[in-house]
């Protein structure tokens, strides 16, 4: 489970997010929404680790996130970032199995070898898995980061282990979407804390167990997806109407815009 | 090729060695050994293979051969083997230090230089020709030595100064780097221009063959410093193999993934500065080997550096030793510049090399 404690991170004299009191719980899918610009890259990456908070403190589990060795670190937290900027020729294959070099004391090649072909299949990438990552497209470079984190998961402590993905839908076709949520939402349910950055309101209502909505680097509402995506919130987030519309039959509300 | 190609304890190891890749670094040491030994016979006396053998393996008792007659010792421990082995340390350390540094900036066209640690070392070389002994501190100095311990400094203090110039929030930027390196570049021309200019013909010429680079004009007492200080750069430097294969993903990713990223960048510097301003020193600029040695070595190899490292270090051997060879041989009893031959050489080499890879897909 990750805390956030009162966090807030400035640059050049701007507040890029301010005094953030937010959750994610293990066994659940937190969804972090709101326009851009809101903070929500700055927030995940306050998360990960990558930014420390000018005030404030993020906890992984029992200790504040400067405290853990980063080696510690990277055996229980995995991220999905936007866009890999690897230009050199390695194989997809070869990619994956970088997932597992926090674990290289703790495992072995065979499980190694293991785990990979597990987190290949499990996002439809085992008939790339010999091909060089820099021909790829962006969905599948996309696939090929989400593969490497779920392959750095596996082992981690049970009950710590955390997955961070910042907006990974963006270069996915809609069955790759889903798929991409089904996996996250299957780490979930194996007790995992999971956050994710979403633009598509409709994948958010979809997955999510909890929203954070952000706007202008502040939250406005944090909480269970039933008392946060509602109309009024969601049209005062995005400073657009947003209407939620119920379709017989449908479980879920049709996400109107605009 | 295969899952196994990136575990530690690669098992299956019949299938391991089926990939044509597991033979690359064999392959490239035992050319090592071949181009050592005939550099080693070639010379203006010349010396039968098996007396270099001798020379070079008989104390270790894999290699039995009858004693040799006072000259050839003489020849091959005094002459010819000392510069055979600077010139494959210093090959090995510039090729794998150019590796270092595409990792690092993850860029495939970066080279030790970039880092200003030659210019570093041609301006202070410049200013010791041109001003020699009439530099503070370094009049104490026994002639010899005064070109390659102001080059070591030159190469290390310029590092320093793009290191520093390039710290944003107590952490070192690679593009801030990049960006002051070139500065660094630019003004280290400028001042190397104004020497040129202020240069009588002698001096002059000198300057011009030291940035060519050239392996003849060594000192007994820079050889074994020099060489000590390679040697720990390169050892050192090869057990960042796995993080630097990490650090290619990007650094945000390499720190997720349990690199200390911050500590990893210092400690790759320090090593480059340290390797590449040692044989700069004593054997001036050698542009070409440290771009291209890296990227042979990953057209045979693959992209993993725990192949790469050790890949370079024997390509760069054995460009920098042939290179050297044909420079002292080619034009008897002149000597080429190295850097010329290896340029010369290794230029429309690599083109070739480029052409058959456009031709198979690759790149």
């Amino acid at each position: 489970m990750l805390t956030v404690q009162g966090v807030t991170v400035r640059r050049g004299g701007r507040a890029l997010i301010e005094d953030h009191h937010w959750t994610v719980p293990d066994g659940a899918v937190t969804v972090v929404l709101g326009p851009n610009g809101a903070g929500k890259t700055t927030a995940l990456k306050v998360l990960s680790g990558d930014l420390r908070p000018d005030a404030g403190q993020v906890w992984l589990n029992d200790r504040p996130l400067p405290d853990w060795p980063v080696q510690e670190l990277a055996c229980r937290r995995a991220v999905v970032p936007q866009a890999g900027a690897l230009a050199f020729p390695f194989t997809v294959e070869e990619v994956v199995t970088m997932g597992r070099a926090p674990h290289r004391r703790r495992s072995w090649a065979a499980r190694d070898a293991a785990v990979v072909a597990d987190a290949l299949s499990a996002t439809d990438l085992t008939a790339l898995a010999q091909r060089p990552y820099p021909g790829l497209s962006g969905g599948e470079k996309q696939r090929v980061h989400l593969a490497r984190a779920l392959a750095q998961l596996d082992g981690a402590p049970d009950g710590q282990r955390t997955l961070l993905l910042d907006e990974p839908t963006a270069a996915l076709d809609p069955a790759h979407q889903h798929q991409c949520m089904r996996l996250a939402r299957r780490m979930a349910d194996d007790g995992a804390a999971v956050a994710v950055i979403l633009h598509d309101l409709a994948l958010a209502l979809r997955y999510a167990d909890r929203l954070v909505l952000l706007r202008q680097g502040r939250v406005m509402a944090e909480g269970p997806v039933a008392d946060t995506a509602t109309a009024d919130i969601l049209s005062a987030v995005y400073d657009c109407p947003v209407r939620l519309l119920r379709v017989p039959g449908e479980a879920l509300p049709v996400v109107v815009t605009g | 090729m295969t899952a196994l190609a990136f575990g530690r304890r690669s098992g299956g190891g019949l299938a391991a060695l089926r990939s044509p890749r597991a033979w690359v670094i064999p392959g490239l040491a035992l050319g090592v050994v071949v181009v050592v030994v005939v550099a080693g016979m070639t010379g203006a006396m010349a010396v039968p293979a098996s007396a270099v053998l001798h020379m070079l393996f008989g104390w270790t008792g894999l290699w039995a051969g009858a004693p040799l007659d006072e000259a050839t010792v003489t020849v091959l421990s005094v002459i010819r083997l000392p510069r055979v082995a600077m010139a494959a340390l210093i090959g090995a350390t510039l090729a794998v230090m150019g590796a270092v540094m595409q990792a690092l900036f993850r860029n495939p066209l970066a080279d030790p230089g970039l880092i200003g640690v030659s210019s570093g070392a041609a301006v202070a070389a410049a200013a010791s020709i041109v001003l020699g002994s009439s530099l503070p501190l370094f009049g104490a100095l026994p002639s010899g030595m005064v070109l390659p311990v102001a080059a070591f400094a030159g190469g290390l203090a310029v590092t320093a100064l793009v290191y520093t110039f390039s710290v944003r929030d107590g952490q070192p930027s690679l593009s801030l780097m990049l960006l002051a390196g070139i500065a660094m570049n630019a003004l280290g021309g400028a001042v190397i221009g104004l020497f040129v200019y202020l240069a009588d013909d002698a001096q002059m010429r000198q300057l011009t063959f030291w940035t060519m680079g050239g392996l003849g004009a060594m000192t007994p007492g820079t050889l074994i410093p020099a060489a000590v200080l390679m040697a720990l750069a390169l050892g050192g430097v090869l057990f960042t193999a796995r993080a630097l294969n990490l650090l290619l993903l990007g650094e945000a990713e390499a720190y997720h993934l349990g690199v200390r990223v911050e500590a990893l960048k210092r400690v790759c510097i320090v090593l480059v500065a340290l390797g590449v301003g040692a044989g700069v020193a004593v054997a001036g600029t050698i542009a070409f080997v440290g771009l291209v040695a890296p990227h042979l070595v990953r057209l045979m190899a693959g992209p993993d550096h725990r192949r790469v490292l050790p890949g370079a270090a024997c390509m760069g051997a054995i460009l920098l030793t042939g290179s050297d060879l044909i420079a002292r041989t080619i034009a008897v009893p002149a000597e080429m510049p190295v850097g010329l031959v290896m340029a010369g050489i290794g230029g429309p080499f690599f083109l070739v090399m480029l052409l058959r890879v456009r031709a198979a897909g690759g790149v």
